[in-house]
């Protein structure tokens, strides 16, 4: 235990007392320290000297009042402030496994489902792209099939089943956008709700 | 020894440590040890008593960029000390029939 720890749980003790005593009570045991450290002590040296911060607490309320009935109420109220920080310590143990599990087992999957949809989404978007390309190459194809080399017909059924592929690719290109917009405004919406979480 | 008593004794030992001249908690453990073994837990309360009560005054000055509090024996810390050198000298007393009856039995 260094100083700075065993001063702050002496104070954790002591924070009960009037403003005046419990400055009073830290700046004798920090002056006695500085002057122990000026005389070579260790720092080690010094905090045995002093005892534990529940001994020194303990004297000092003891004192205070001249009631030892003062002192047992006060150090009652003592014990049960350390066993509520206890208690608070285990708590937010508690709630920091709950959240890994929640990563774990919640956010993460999610997380994988969430950009394998984005994925699929884009490749929608980009098979449109294809289609309406290839279709409409298909289709200027067929044309030029029709006006330069014979058979009027199979030249028709290229330019049709062309402009069809080139349609279905125009119809893809968007929903394939929109999808992609929705599911990435989602992500950002449940991104943004962790980091919310987090502050809290 | 009897912790009451003891503390009785420190308190007077702590006046008599800053009769002459003022002094500072870690200088008054340092005069006592060799006399009387007193620890920095026992010493603060023993201080806060003294002052409360009016035996001591005490004012902070800056020592090496730090504050160091002095502690000043006033005319009720005196009239303590006198008062106990006339228990003492009777308990003195005392202590001479208790060892003549112990010499006797």
């Amino acid at each position: 235990m260094t100083y700075k720890e065993w001063e702050w749980e002496l104070k954790q003790l002591l924070r009960g007392l009037p403003i005046e005593e419990f400055d009073d009570a830290i700046g004798y045991y920090r002056e006695l320290y500085n002057d122990k450290t000026d005389a070579g002590y260790t720092e080690r040296e010094i905090l045995i000297e002093f005892g534990t911060p529940e001994e020194c607490a303990a004297r000092i309320l003891n004192e205070r009042g001249g009631s030892s009935r003062v002192a047992t109420a006060w150090n009652t109220v003592s014990s049960k402030a350390k066993g509520v920080a206890k208690k608070a310590r285990s708590s937010s143990a508690l709630m920091g496994w709950l959240k890994a599990g929640l990563y774990i087992f919640v956010v993460f999957p999610l997380t994988l489902v969430w950009f394998s949809l984005l994925v699929s989404f884009g490749a929608v978007w980009v098979s449109g792209v294809g289609c309406a390309i290839g279709g409409a190459l298909v289709a200027v194809v067929g044309i030029i099939q029709m006006i330069a080399v014979s058979g009027f017909a199979s030249s028709l059924a290229v330019v049709g089943g062309g402009v069809a592929v080139a349609g279905i690719g125009l119809l893809l290109i968007p929903l394939g956008f929109y999808l992609m917009k929705w599911t990435a405004r989602l992500g950002a919406l449940g991104f943004r709700a962790l980091g919310g979480r987090k502050e809290k | 020894m009897d912790a009451q008593l003891k503390k009785g004794l420190i308190e007077i030992c702590v006046l008599c440590s800053i009769e002459k001249e003022e002094s500072y908690g870690y200088k008054i453990i340092s005069d006592l040890a060799p006399y009387i073994e007193v620890s920095e837990s026992t010493l603060y309360p023993i201080l806060r008593r003294l002052e409360s009560s009016g035996a001591v005054t005490t004012h902070t000055e800056e020592y090496n960029g730090r504050l160091r509090k002095y502690f000043k024996i006033t005319p009720m810390g005196r009239r303590k000390i006198s008062e106990f050198k006339v228990t003492l000298r009777e308990i003195e007393k005392i202590g001479r029939f208790i060892n003549r009856h112990g010499e006797r039995m």
